[in-house]
This record gives structure tokens, sequence and C-alpha cells, in this order.
């Protein structure tokens, strides 16, 4: 799975969780850039990129997170 | 020892001496010796014998959970349940033994049996450093820091005294490092940290200790002092509590910073909070940030709670609905905190049911108020509207705060309300009534000015970005230097303390 | 290395300023009181030229009411110093005759017996008025060692933790010497009179208590201190202190003392000898007033004349602190007498031999009609008597004619840079002449008063008191 194919999955994931069909994220998209972001929707935002990934991140990973283009990295890390 | 007494500044003064003296390798040394040093000062032999035990329980466990972690998840999380319910259990043990016989005897009252209970006084500093090792052992177990081997650089970090009786919760991650592999002299940690000192000794002696008099005097005989003055009672009561424990905790930051130490942040100016959310978000920080890693983001994360997410996500609605296993959470957590501050229901209702209930209400009623204010036609970008948000905030918080004062329980909270309610007695606001809560006009003044100075150094901080300490850095030696000097002999001479006062404890060492 | 270097000097520069800057503040925030308000004993004891005083008293209040240094010297050129302290148990008695000894060498040490009568402080004031008074040195912390509690020690060590809730209380005299406590040496002026019967238990009452081991020890410790010393002890009690059981502890006291040979000048006992007046001689029902402490100075005076040889110091140089405080003696008195007295004339002649007085005569209104002797008063202050005729105010200071005048004018007298005086001559409405006297904000007259006479205004500078304010 190459960085396009996985930013095609998760602009899908970002528009269901926030419910908005306008959001397109990159790597350098951060929680500032999206208004309904916070400390909570970000934990069922990971669930929904668990789910949709098929992978696990630990609590330090979530923490560590600090854009998009981490988790991509990350993703790109588990899937092998 | 407690942190305002003047002989644990002069054991803070040799412990940096020394721990500049000696090589950096060696630094820890120092470190770990003042720990138990501390120790030895605070409590009573058996009670340091059982911090002992769960400390090498939580060595023990750690280093196993690190070695076998990868190869046996199954045994890894076995040791890590195990660990985290020995702390766990002698945190509760220690702490809210009351409560649970409490329980227990209600339950038996059906069978009509009763047990008595237990009293003894519960070691300083458990609630605190419990958190950081159960936090530390659940670390370990998700991989994500790295395991201390060595079990005397494990007690230099577990017992790290600055933080022992009131935090802030400090994570492993956050300061292993800097305690254990030492800290280069740096003059600017040095002065920092002791202005830092002395200014919480200020918010301290100076504010708090003056406003616990007003409160005290109030809440000691509601009946005397009705009405007006319980509001009194209830305002002062907050800002006593931000003085007190940020206070106390700037003491604590200052000490770590004079060892080159940083430790993070409690307070972020909380009355600048525009939401109650916002608000616990700047007061206690760490507390709320340990509940949210270690058990609101796990709960949330687990199989159940996306269970129930997709059902009521069905049953209400995609937009409500995925919020429901959010607000569970939160309530849990809520109830938690509340439990923390200590096993009985005016703290678990006070300082957490409640606040919970307001944030989830808040977040649920949000589009109705959205609406509201459309209609209305209130700008919400005014400086009015904020201020009326911070005073709205307040009042929240205060509310809450109003049951957590009162000690003798649930039921006294809320007499003391219907008592504010219903009692009509605004003239003694004007008739020099207040002059009798045990302050003098000196007082008064002293308090007017300082607490002018804290609030203008906190708007300083909030609009100018900047600490004030830099600030003041910035300014020409002669003035730094008075500016310091005065502040320095305005606590000796302004600061309750010594003989004629009994040097209250801090509010937040019970916990 | 170098900004290492540098930053190490401003941290050690920072620390001195700091402790310069809080030194100054302790002077300011300091402990004054050890017999009253900005009265200290041991501020006597440390502006004293060294090895000057030949007798030393130690004693609580009894003692500071009874044993005036003023009156050794003035009768009997004695260097009389009076180490006395409100409440003064037996650790302060021991503690505070060692703060005497670093400096003096008496011959004759003479201690107050009463603190047999104690063995804790009954007011928590008199704990810090002996304990925190005294310099710092190791003296002061063996004396707080006994007398504190061990979890209170370091707040009186330190004095900080006590002292610094004064800053509600500071007054003029915390930032400048109030120089009353040097004139009065350690003697406290009470004018006061309780009328009280003597007490017949010190006949009665013979049996004693056997000594109790606090007072033997503290008993052993002054002996040994006098070997040590080289000085006389001699115990004594002051009249009207020892009832019913008190009386019971003293006997056995005075037991021990003869067992060891040591003089005990039982004056609560030989209060015939004294020549006490119990109708008259007290303050209250056991301190004695001024009049009570003249006898009690002389009988002592005159045992120790008769026993020992002792030099008089009178006209030799370094005994300044007697010279003023018998000049003060005698103004305190003349105060105390004068400001009964009910005619001007007597006003006038007392207060004739006086130094430092300022004097407001002023004749008002229809003063014809007086019938006080307007003539002699003025011929007593110096004025020439003709003036009676053309009426006036005139202002004397030290005895001096300064300022005559019959107008409108006013007149402001400095006397040191803190106390001022003001005197204006009014007209009222009615045609009379009017004086006002200010002085530091408090008017001593400014009423309109419709006077047909004279006033007669007079303040003494070294008292700080005024003697007459009236009209005759």
């Amino acid at each position: 799975m190459n960085r396009d194919e996985i930013y095609s999955i998760l602009n899908g994931v970002f528009q269901d969780v926030f419910d908005d069909e306008s959001i397109e994220v990159n790597d350098a998209t951060t929680s500032a850039d999206i208004e309904d972001w916070d400390s909570l929707e970000h934990i069922n935002l990971i669930v929904a990129v668990e789910k949709a990934f098929g992978v696990k991140f630990n609590v330090g990973e979530i923490h560590n997170m600090n854009n998009v283009g981490d988790m991509v990295n990350l993703i790109i890390a588990k899937k092998g | 020892m407690n942190i305002t007494e003047f002989s644990f500044f002069i054991f803070v003064g040799i412990a940096v001496l020394l721990y500049y003296l000696i090589p950096i390798k060696a630094r820890w040394v120092v470190l770990l010796s003042a720990n138990l040093y501390f120790l030895y000062n605070s409590n009573s032999w058996v009670l340091n014998g059982i911090w002992l035990g769960c400390a090498l329980v939580t060595y023990g466990a750690t280093v196993a959970i690190g070695s076998i972690r990868e190869k046996k998840p199954k045994g890894a999380k076995a040791i890590t349940v195990l660990a985290v319910l020995v702390v766990l259990g002698f945190m509760l043990a220690l702490k809210d033994i009351g409560f649970f016989t409490a329980l227990l005897n209600r339950a038996l009252r059906l069978i009509g049996k009763g047990c008595p209970t237990p009293v003894f006084s519960a070691p300083i500093g458990i609630s605190y450093y419990s958190l950081v090792w159960i936090g530390y052992i659940l670390d370990v177990f998700w991989g994500t820091c790295t395991v201390e081997k060595n079990p005397f650089k494990f007690l230099a970090f577990c017992g790290y005294f600055p933080t022992y009786t009131s935090g802030p919760i400090a994570k492993y991650q956050d300061v292993h490092d800097s305690i254990v592999n030492g800290n280069k002299f740096s003059y600017k940690n040095l002065t920092f940290g002791a202005q830092r000192v002395v200014w919480g000794l200020m918010k301290k002696l100076v504010i708090s200790e003056r406003l616990a008099i007003v409160v005290n005097t109030i809440y000691e005989d509601t009946y005397r002092y009705p009405g007006v003055y319980v509001w009194i009672a209830m305002i002062c009561f907050a800002f006593q509590l931000y003085t007190d424990f940020s206070g106390c905790i700037d003491i604590v930051i200052g000490i770590a910073e004079m060892f080159g130490i940083k430790l993070p942040e409690n307070f972020d100016l909380p009355f600048m909070a525009t939401s109650l959310a916002e608000f616990w978000r700047r007061w206690h920080i760490t507390l709320g940030g340990w509940l949210r890693d270690y058990i609101l983001y796990p709960i949330l994360k687990s199989d159940l709670f996306q269970k129930i997410g997709a059902k009521s996500k069905k049953a209400f609605g995609k937009k409500f609905g995925k919020k429901v296993p959010t607000w569970i959470g939160l309530m849990i957590s809520w109830f938690l905190i509340g439990f923390w501050h200590g096993g009985q229901w005016n703290y678990i209702i006070g300082v957490g049911i409640f606040f919970g209930v307001v944030i989830i209400l808040s977040e649920m009623l949000e589009p109705a108020f959205n609406k509201l204010k459309a209609f209305l036609k209130i700008n919400t970008e005014a400086a009015s509207y904020r201020i009326f948000q911070r005073v709205r905030t307040f009042f929240i918080f205060m509310t809450g705060l109003s049951f957590f004062r009162s000690y003798d329980g649930f039921t006294y909270g809320i007499a003391n309300w219907k008592n504010a309610l219903t009692v009509y007695n605004p003239w003694v606001l004007f008739d020099g009534s207040l002059d009798k809560l045990g302050l003098d006009q000196h007082d008064i003044y002293i308090l007017i000015f300082f607490g002018l100075l804290l609030a203008g150094s906190g708007l300083l901080v909030h609009f100018k970005k900047k600490s004030v300490r830099e600030i003041i850095a910035g300014q020409n030696l002669v003035f730094r230097w008075i500016l310091y000097l005065a502040l320095i002999y305005a606590v000796i001479i302004f600061g309750c303390y010594g003989v004629e006062f009994d040097s209250a404890s801090f509010i937040y060492q019970k916990f | 290395m170098k900004s290492t270097l540098q930053n190490l000097l401003k941290a050690v520069i920072f620390t001195a300023i700091f402790c310069l800057g809080l030194a100054g503040l302790y002077e300011i925030f300091r402990w004054k009181d050890t017999n009253g308000p900005y009265v200290s004993t041991f501020d006597s004891l440390y502006s004293q030229n060294e090895d000057v005083a030949d007798v030393v008293f130690a004693g609580p209040s009894y003692t500071y009411v009874t044993m005036n240094p003023a009156q050794f010297w003035e009768e009997y050129g004695m260097a009389a110093f009076n180490m006395a302290i409100s409440g003064q148990d037996k650790n302060s008695t021991v503690a505070s005759l060692r703060e005497v000894l670093k400096t003096q060498t008496p011959d004759i040490v003479l201690i107050d017996a009463s603190g047999t009568l104690f063995d804790e402080h009954e007011v928590q004031s008199n704990v810090y008025r002996n304990t925190i008074s005294m310099k710092l040195s190791a003296n002061s912390f063996k004396l707080i060692n006994a007398s504190v509690k061990p979890e209170d020690r370091l707040d009186f060590y330190l004095r900080w933790p006590i002292i610094h809730t004064r800053y509600k209380e500071l007054e003029r005299y915390d930032f400048i010497q109030n120089p009353t406590s040097i004139y009065t040496a350690g003697y406290m002026y009470e004018w006061g009179c309780y009328e009280r019967a003597a007490s017949m238990d010190v006949f009665t009452v013979t049996d004693s208590f056997e000594l109790s081991e606090t007072n033997k020890a503290w008993i052993d410790e002054l002996v040994e201190m006098s070997k040590q010393h080289d000085f006389e002890l001699i115990f004594y009690l002051t009249p009207g202190i020892g009832d019913g059981d008190w009386r019971r502890i003293i006997n056995g006291v005075k037991d021990y003392l003869d067992e060891l040979g040591i003089t005990f000048l039982d004056m609560d006992k030989d209060y015939i000898m004294v020549g006490v007046d119990f109708a008259t001689d007290f303050n209250d029902y056991r301190h004695m007033n001024y009049f009570g402490g003249v006898k009690v100075t002389k009988y002592v005076a005159e045992y120790l004349k008769a026993h020992y040889d002792i030099s008089d110091h009178r006209g030799e140089e370094g005994y300044e602190l007697w010279e003023t405080a018998a000049m003060y003696r005698k103004h305190i008195v003349a105060w105390n007498h004068v400001s009964a007295m009910q005619d001007p004339v007597d006003v006038a002649q007392s207060v004739a031999g006086i130094d430092n007085l300022i004097v407001v005569v002023s004749l008002e209104g229809n003063y014809m009609d007086s019938e006080c002797n307007i003539a002699d008063t003025l011929e007593a202050f110096g004025i020439d008597p003709q003036a009676m005729q053309t009426g006036g105010t005139w202002v004397i200071e030290n005895g001096q004619l300064t300022r005559s005048f019959d107008n409108t004018d006013i007149y402001r007298i400095k006397f040191n840079n803190i106390d001022t005086m003001e005197i204006s001559r009014i007209i009222s409405s009615s045609g009379y002449y009017l004086t006002n006297v200010t002085m530091d904000q408090n008017y001593y007259r400014n009423t309109i008063l419709n006077t047909d006479g004279m006033y007669l205004f007079v303040y003494d500078k070294v008292t700080d008191k005024v003697l007459c304010n009236r009209e005759f």
C-alpha cells in the first residue's frame, strides 16, 4: 500500500468521523485544521483508522501523532 | 516535613549544593538520598515500609514485563494487572478504607450485621505517586517507555521528593531521563527556580492563608454567617484553593527547576477558561492528563465501548449516537476524579459527577444554545461575551467546590446552598460586618494588593504569551533585584506563618 | 567559565544585599518590650559602656518597680543596673545575668527570690519578652531551648516567624530608639495607688515547703556563677509578695540559703523596717509604686553601704547611663508633682529648677477678673510683672524668655527632627485673646474658651509629658 492509496482511504475515514464530505487531509494536517478534532474525537478517529486498515495503535503511538503524516508513517510501518 | 517549613528549604539548599558539587554522572545519587531522607521525615516506619514494598513490586513487575513483553504477551499482561492491583489496592486500602467499610456496612445492615471502621491516617502523597507508578507500569506494558533496570535509579525516579506530597503527576517519560542522567549547572535554572519558589510561597502564605481565615470563620458557623456570607465563603474558597494548590505546585516545580528537572505544569490560568471543559484542561492538568491517558482512552478504545458506539449510532442516529460512548467514558472518568479526591460522596459528587454532568449537558445542548444565540443575535466574539463565559465557568466551578469544601458531607453542602439562596442579608456588605471575619484592615489591603499582583501577572501571561519571569529577566539588574528583594521581604513579613498562626498544610496534600 | 564566575559573584552579592536588608528590617521589627511597650532592659544593657555596673539586680516586674538605678546613683553614687524583665523566670534570670556578665563585672548581684514561686510563664507575651529581646547568641539559644517546646523552637531561633506579624503595629519607636528605654535603666515608674493591707502571713506562716528540684538547681547554678565570676550573691524579696503557700515556698528557700550562708533580704517580712505604708505604696496588689520603690531602694542601698565597700562613681566618665537616669527621674517626679498642683505660683516655682521645659503663659479676656496671683506667677517665670497691665502671651524655653507677643503671630518651635510645637494667638469674636497650642498633631488647646484669666502650659521635652495645661 503506498501513500496515495492510504490517503484515499484515510480521507473517507476522516469525512465519516467528522461528518464533513469536504475534508481532505495531507501530511501537514493537524487537529487545529479540523474543527471537531478534539482529544475525545481523536480516539474515535483512531478506532476508525484501526478498523479501516486492520492495524492496532498503542497508547504511546496515539500520543506521539502530531499530524496526519505521522499517522500515515505508522500505518505504513505496521502494514509492512 | 512540610514544604513551606524553613527546615525544608534548608534541606533543599543542601541538596542543591551537593547536587552540583559532585560529578554529573553521580548526581542522581543526591536525589535518591534526598528522597529517602524526605520520606524518613514524613512517615512512620510502617508506612515507609509499605511504600518501599509497593515501589519494589512496581520495580520488579516493570523489569519482568519489559523482558517478556515481546515473547509472552499473556504473561506480561498478567503481571501488569497484578502489579496495578497491588499498587491500586494499597492506595485504596490506605486512603478509602472508611468509604468501603461504610458501603459494606450498608449492605451488611440488610442482614442485620455490621463491622467496625478502622481508623488510621493515610501516608501523605499516596494519591500522587500511586498514579505515577500505575502509569509507569502501563507504559512499560504498552511499550511506550523504556524500563529502568537499576533499582536505585528507579527509586530516584519513583520517589522524587518535590512531587511526593502533591504532584504534579509527572510521567516517567517526562522526568526519568533528567533525574537519572544528571543535569549541568545552569544559573538560569537556579535563579528561575528560586523565583518560582518565592512566588509560590507568596500565593500560599500571603493570599491563601488569609482567605482561609475568612472561609473557615464563615463555614464554621453558617448560622451566625448566613446568606451573603456563604456566598463570600464559596467565592473566597475557590481563590483559596487556587492559590493554595497552584502555590504549592509553583514551589515544587521551582525546586525541581533548581535541580535542572522540568516538571509538567499543573495549572494554566484556569480562571481564564471560557467553558468548564476548558477549565479542566487548565486546572490540575496532570490529573486530567493521567485519566485521559490511562483510563479514558483505553476504555473508549475497548471492544465493549466500540460495540456500545455502534449500537447507539443505530438507536440515536449517527451524529448523536457516536457521542454516547464518549459520554459514558467521561462519566466514568469524572466519577474517578471525584473518588480520587476521597471516598466521600461530597467529593464524588462535588468535584466529580457534577462537573461531568455539566460538561456532557453542555455538549448535548450545544445545538439548542447555538439556535438561541442566533435568535437573540448574541455576538459571541465580543469581549463582554467572553467575560460572561468566564464568570459563568467560575460560578459552575465554585458550585462544585462548595460541596468539596463541605467536609461534613453532601447534605451539609446542600444545607449551605439552601442557606445561601434563602437568607436575604445584602446589608452585611456595607455595614462593616465583613470586618469581623478575622481579617483586619491591614489584611484586607494586603489581600487586595497581592490579589491584584497575581491577577495582573496572569493577564500579562495571557495576553503577552510570555512568562513573567522572562519579562522581568529582560529588565535592568537594579530593577530586577529590587523586585526580587521586595517579593522575598513581602513573603517574610506578610506571610501567615510561625507561632502566631496555625500553619495549615496544603489542601491538596490530603489527597 | 568566566560567566559562571560572574554569576557566582552575582549570587553572592545578591545574598549579601538580601541579608543586609533583612538585618535592617529586623531592627524595625524586632521585639522591643521587656517591661512594657518600647521599654526594653536589653536595649539599655546593650547601650552600656563595658565594665561600669558594680551592682546588678535581676528579677521579674516586682524588681523593676522597686530597684531604681537613678536613686542608687543620685543618693549613693552606686552604679546599679536593673536587669528586670516582666515575668522573668528562673531560666531567664540565669540567661539574662549571663548576658550582663558578657560586658559587666559586678561586685554584687542581687536576685529576686520570687523566681522560686513559679516554674512556667503564665502569659505568652512574657515568653517573647524573656526569650527574643536578647541578642542572638549561644546564650539566647540555650534560653529558648529551656523555655520553649521543641516544635516551636525554630520559630524562636529565627525570630521572624514571630516578629513579622508586627507589621500591623509599627510605631515611631520601631524606627528610632525610644529614649525612655535608656533613661529608665530597667526601672519602671508607676504612679498609681492601690490601697491594701499588709498580709499577716509573713509572721504567722512559719512552716515551709521543701525546696523543689527546680528551685534548688536554680540557686545552685547561681551560686556556681557567683564563684566563677567572683561576685557576691544576695537574694531578696520585695514587700507585699508572699501570702499563704508562697510564704511557705519562701521559707523553704530561706532555709536553704541559710544552709549555704547566702544573704537573704526578706523585705516582704521586714516591711516595717523598710517603712512600707500599704495604703500608699502599691500600684496594684503585689507591685509597688514609685513611692514604695523609693523606700525599698533606700533600704537596699543602706544595707549595701553598711556591708560592702562600693565606690562612688559620681562625676566620673563613662557613667552617662546613670547621669541620664537621674536626670530623667528628676523630670518624671516633677511631672507627677506639678501636674497635681492647683496654684500657678506653685507651678512656676516648682519648674524653675528644671531644664528642657517649654512654658507658655498667656493672659486672656478679662484676666484681671481672675482670682489667681498673676503678678507673682509672671515674676516667678522671669516676666516683668508690669506686663500684667498690657496683657500678652509669653514663651519660655529652657528658662529663657524667647518670645512675647500681643498680636496674632504664629510661633513654631522645632525641638528635634520629629517633634514640633505651634503656638498661635487669635482674637475671638468677643475680642478675647486665645492661645492655641499644637504638638505632634495633638491639640493641647484649641477650643474657644471664654476664659477670663491666665492660661498656663508647661511641656517637658525629656519625659515627653505635659506638666500643666489649664486656665487659672
